[in-house]
C-alpha cells in the first residue's frame, strides 16, 4: 500500500505544479491581491511536502526490505546493515532522482519561510519559476524513473548493494553534492524573475547572495568528499581523476565561484549585472546538463551506472527548453538591465571581471575536453576519449594566473585605484613574496611546478595577510597598527580571507603532493619487504575470515621508519550477495602525509603472492584541508549575510 | 567618442583572449584525445606503434595467463568477430572477469600480434557496459 502512496503523492504534486504554473500564468499582470498570492504560497508548500513524504515512504520501503517494489529487490538485500539500507534508496538512479526532487523540495520550503522578506511581485515569479523547474523534475521521475513500480512474483530476497557504495561516503557525499546542485536552482529562479521584471538593483543581489554561498558551500564539501571517497575506496592512490562524472561537478562549482564574485560588484557598485544574471542561468544549465551525461550514459565513466538512453532525451529535451528559454528572456531584457556605469581595469571591481573571465575560460576548457567525445563521434562517428594529459595542460596555464590576480584584487579598493596606490601598495608584498620564494627554492631546490604551485600559495597568502593589515593601519597615527579595528571588519571579509586561505592550502596540497609522491608495484609473497621512501613494509600476515556481509582477505604490514613501527591492514573483500569484490586500501596519516598500500588478489592462481601497490603521498591531507576552509569561510560570509535573510521589508 | 573607443579596445582584448584560448584548447584536444578501436580495426587499420590508444572488447573465458613472476598477465578481448591478445603490468580492476566488458589504453605492438597495455579499465556496476563496446557488439 505505503508504494501506492508514495507513487499518488508524486502524480499529485506533478498536478499541483502544473496548477500553480498555469495560474501564475494566467494572473501574471493581474495586480496580486493577497489572498491570491497566498493560495499560491500554500500550493506550493503543499506540493513540496507531498515530494518529501514519498521520498520518506521510500526509505521506509528499503528500511523493512520491501522487495514488491522492483527498485528495492534491485539494489538492496535483507543482510545489509541498518545505515546501508537507508542509504542505498539514493545509491541507484530512480531513487537518486527522487533525493533530488526531495533537495528541491527542501529549498522550496526554505524560500517559502523567507519570502516574507522580498517583495511579493518578484516572490510570486521566483515561486513560478521554482515551480517549473519541480514540473520537469516531477515528470521525469514519474514518468521515466518511477521508484514505486511493483513487481510480481514478490522475489524472497533483493539483489544487494554495488560493494563500492557500500560505504559511509554514499550516507553523505550525494545528499552534500545534491545540495549544491540543486541549490543553484534558487539564484536561477531569481535572475528569472529579475529579468521577468525588467531590474536588476543592488537588493536582489544582497538577496541572492546568500543562496549563491549556500549552493557554493555545499558544492565544495560535495566534492571535497567525493574525492576523498575516491581516493580511499576505488584505491587508486589519486584524489582526482579528470573523469566526466568529476568534471561536470567541478563546471557548476567553478561558475558559481565566478557567480559570487560577481555578485558582489553587483551588490557594491551595481556593475556586471547582466553579466550575473547570465552566469546564474549558465550555473543551473550545467547542472542539468551534467544529469543529462550521467544519467543517458552517453560517456565512459568511472561512475556511470546502468543507464537508460530514454531518460537522456527526456532530460536532454527538459536541458534545451530551459536554458534556450532563459538565453531568450535574456536576450530580449538585456538592454534594460545593461550597465550604465563603466569599470575601470585597475579596480577592485576590474580584478574581480578579469578573475571571472579566467574562471569561466577554465569552466569553458574543461567542458570542452568533457564533451568532445560526443562531438567527434556524433561528427566522425570516431569513439575517442580525452583524458588527463589535456585537462592538465589547458587548466593550468589557466588557474595560475586566476590565482595571481585573485592576490592583486583583494588588495585593491572599489571604484578607481590609480596606478601609484597601486605600487605603493604592492612593492613590499613584492619583495616579501620573492624573498619567501626564494628562501624555499635554496632550501628545497624543487622542480619548477612545485615551485610555482608553492609560489601560488605564498602569493595567495601574502595578499590576504596584506590586505588584512592594511585594514588595520591607523592613518592617523602614522603607521602603528590598531588591533581593535579587528572588531570593525566586517564577517564578510574574514569569510573572503578564509576563503582564499583554503585556495592557497589546496594549491600547496596539489603541488607538493603530486610533485613528490613515490610509489611501487610489485609480486610480494609472505615475509618479503618492500622500501618505499625511507620505509621497510613487510608483508606479514594473511588472513581470510567472514565478516558481517562479505568474505574477507586481510593482509597485515609490518612497516618500519626508523626507530617507529606500526602495523597497515589493507583488505580485499568479496560480497557474500552480489559476489562483487572490493578492495579497501590502508592508510596511514603521518603528519599531512600518507603511506598508502593496495592488496591485489592472488596472482597467479595457487602461488600465494599478492600484487602490492604502495603509495608514498605527501602532504596530501592539505588538499583536503584546504577546501574545508574554503567552505568554512562561505560558513562565516554567510553569517553575515544573515540579516538580508531575517530582515523584514 | 573616447568612451568608444574603450569599449572597442576592450572589446578587443577579449576577443584576442577568447580567440588564443579556443585555440590552444583545440590544439590540445587534437594531441592529446585517444582514440578508440575494437580488435578488428585494430587488424584492418593503419595504427603507429607509439600512438596512445583505447581498445575494448570482452574478456575471453580462459584466456587470462600469469606468467612466472606474477607481475605480468596476458588476456585476450573481443568483438566476437576476432581476437586481440593484451598484456599488462599490474594489478587488475576489481571487476576484471572472463565475460566482462573492459577497456584498455596503451599501444599496439609490432606485426598486431600483443597490444601492451598501461591501464585496464572495468567499471564499477557489473551491469555497466561501456557504451563503445555495447556498440561495436550490436553492429
Amino acid at each position: 500500500m505505503l508504494p501506492e502512496i508514495g507513487n499518488i503523492f508524486l502524480i499529485i504534486s506533478f498536478l499541483l505544479f502544473s496548477a500553480q504554473l498555469a495560474l501564475s500564468f494566467k494572473f501574471n499582470s493581474l495586480d496580486l491581491k493577497y489572498s491570491f498570492f497566498d493560495v499560491i504560497k500554500r500550493l506550493s508548500f503543499f506540493s513540496y511536502i507531498l515530494v518529501l513524504t514519498s521520498f520518506f515512504i521510500l526509505i521506509i520501503n528499503y528500511v523493512s526490505s520491501d522487495f514488491s517494489v522492483l527498485n528495492v529487490y534491485n539494489n538492496t538485500h535483507t543482510n545489509k546493515p541498518l545505515i546501508y539500507k537507508i542509504t542505498g534508496t539514493w545509491g541507484n538512479h530512480e531513487g537518486s532522482l527522487l533525493m533530488w526532487l526531495s533537495v528541491l523540495s527542501l529549498y522550496g520550503l526554505l524560500f517559502l519561510i523567507f519570502i516574507k522578506n522580498l517583495p511579493k511581485r518578484f516572490a510570486f515569479k521566483v515561486m513560478a519559476t521554482l515551480a517549473l523547474v519541480n514540473l520537469g523534475f516531477v515528470g521525469f521521475t514519474v514518468f521515466t524513473s518511477n521508484p514505486f513500480i511493483r513487481t510480481f512474483p514478490i522475489p524472497s530476497e533483493g539483489l544487494g548493494l554495488n560493494p563500492v557504495l557500500q560505504d559511509p561516503g554514499l550516507a553523505f557525499h550525494p545528499p552534500l553534492l545534491y545540495l549544491g546542485y540543486v541549490g543553484l536552482t534558487i539564484p536561477f529562479s531569481f535572475s528569472i524573475a529579475a529579468l521577468l521584471q525588467g531590474e536588476v538593483t543592488r537588493e536582489w543581489a544582497k538577496w541572492v547572495k546568500p543562496w549563491i554561498l549556500i549552493s557554493w558551500i555545499f558544492l565544495t564539501l560535495g566534492i571535497t568528499l567525493g574525492s576523498w571517497w575516491a581516493y580511499y575506496e576505488l584505491g587508486w592512490g589519486g584524489w582526482w581523476f579528470w573523469d566526466p562524472v568529476e568534471n561536470i561537478s567541478l563546471l557548476p562549482w567553478l561558475l558559481t565561484t565566478a557567480l559570487l564574485h560577481s555578485v558582489k560588484v553587483t551588490e557594491k557598485r551595481e556593475g556586471l549585472k547582466s553579466w550575473t544574471i547570465l552566469l546564474s542561468i549558465l550555473a543551473f544549465s550545467l547542472t542539468l546538463l551534467g544529469t543529462f551525461i550521467v544519467r543517458s550514459g552517453l560517456l565512459t565513466s568511472v561512475h556511470a551506472f546502468a543507464s537508460d538512453p530514454a531518460r537522456g532525451i527526456f532530460i536532454l529535451t527538459f536541458l534545451v527548453i530551459v536554458t534556450a528559454g532563459s538565453l531568450l528572456l535574456y536576450g530580449i531584457k538585456l538592454e534594460k538591465i545593461e550597465n550604465k556605469k563603466n569599470i575601470y581595469l585597475v579596480s577592485r571591481e576590474g580584478g574581480l571581471l578579469l578573475n571571472n573571465i579566467f574562471l569561466c575560460a577554465s569552466a569553458i576548457t574543461i567542458l570542452l575536453g568533457t564533451i568532445w567525445p560526443l562531438v567527434i563521434e556524433a561528427t566522425t562517428g570516431q569513439d575517442i576519449s580525452v583524458g588527463a594529459p589535456y585537462f592538465k595542460i589547458v587548466f593550468l596555464p589557466l588557474i595560475f594566473p586566476a590565482i595571481f590576480l585573485s592576490g592583486v584584487s583583494i588588495n585593491l579598493n572599489w571604484k578607481v585605484t590609480n596606478l601609484d596606490y597601486l605600487y605603493s601598495r604592492f612593492w613590499k608584498l613584492m619583495i616579501v613574496f620573492i624573498f619567501l620564494v626564494s628562501i624555499y627554492y635554496i632550501i628545497y631546490d624543487v622542480p619548477v611546478l612545485i615551485l610555482l604551485g608553492v609560489a601560488a600559495t605564498i602569493w595567495m597568502l601574502l595578499s590576504v595577510i596584506g590586505d588584512f593589515f592594511s585594514k588595520l593601519h591607523d592613518k592617523s597615527k602614522g603607521f602603528k597598527i590598531n588591533l581593535n579595528k579587528t572588531k570593525k571588519i566586517r564577517l564578510s571579509i574574514y569569510g573572503m580571507y578564509f576563503a582564499h586561505i583554503g585556495v592557497a592550502v589546496f594549491i600547496l596540497g596539489v603541488s607538493l603532493s603530486e610533485g613528490m609522491k613515490t610509489y611501487y608495484q610489485g609480486v610480494e609473497s609472505l615475509n618479503s619487504k618492500i622500501h618505499v621512501e625511507n620505509f621497510t613494509i613487510t608483508f606479514f600476515k594473511l588472513d581470510k575470515f567472514k565478516k558481517e556481509n562479505w568474505f574477507s582477505e586481510t593482509g597485515t604490514f609490518l612497516v618500519k621508519k626508523n626507530d617507529n613501527e606500526f602495523k597497515m591492514k589493507a583488505e580485499r573483500r568479496v560480497y557474500l550477495d552480489t559476489g562483487m569484490p572490493s578492495t579497501e586500501a590502508a592508510i596511514k596519516r603521518n603528519f599531512f602525509s600518507h603511506l598508502y598500500i593496495v592488496m591485489g588478489q592472488e596472482q597467479p592462481i595457487g602461488s600465494g603472492k599478492r600484487i602490492i601497490r604502495v603509495y608514498h603521498n605527501p602532504h596530501i591531507i592539505f588538499i583536503w584541508l584546504g577546501a574545508i576552509i574554503m567552505a568554512f569561510g562561505g560558513v562565516v560570509s554567510l553569517i553575515d549575510y544573515r540579516k538580508s535573510f531575517f530582515r523584514k521589508l | 567618442m573616447k568612451q568608444k573607443y574603450k569599449r572597442l579596445n576592450i572589446l578587443l582584448i577579449f576577443m584576442i583572449a577568447i580567440g588564443s584560448t579556443i585555440f590552444f584548447v583545440l590544439k590540445a584536444l587534437e594531441e592529446k584525445i585517444v582514440f578508440f578501436y575494437s580488435p578488428t580495426e585494430i587488424l584492418n587499420k593503419e595504427i603507429s606503434l607509439s600512438e596512445l590508444i583505447r581498445v575494448g572488447g570482452l574478456v575471453v573465458d580462459n584466456s587470462i595467463v600469469f606468467d612466472s613472476s606474477g607481475l605480468e598477465v596476458l588476456f585476450s578481448i573481443t568483438d566476437k568477430k576476432n581476437i586481440l591478445r593484451i598484456s599488462y603490468k599490474g594489478i587488475l580492476p576489481d571487476l576484471f572477469r572472463e565475460g566482462q566488458g573492459i577497456v584498455a589504453e596503451g599501444s599496439i605492438d609490432k606485426g598486431k600480434k600483443v597490444f601492451l597495455a598501461k591501464k585496464v579499465l572495468a567499471k564499477h556496476d557489473e551491469n555497466y557496459m561501456p557504451p563503445e563496446i555495447e556498440k561495436m557488439i550490436r553492429n
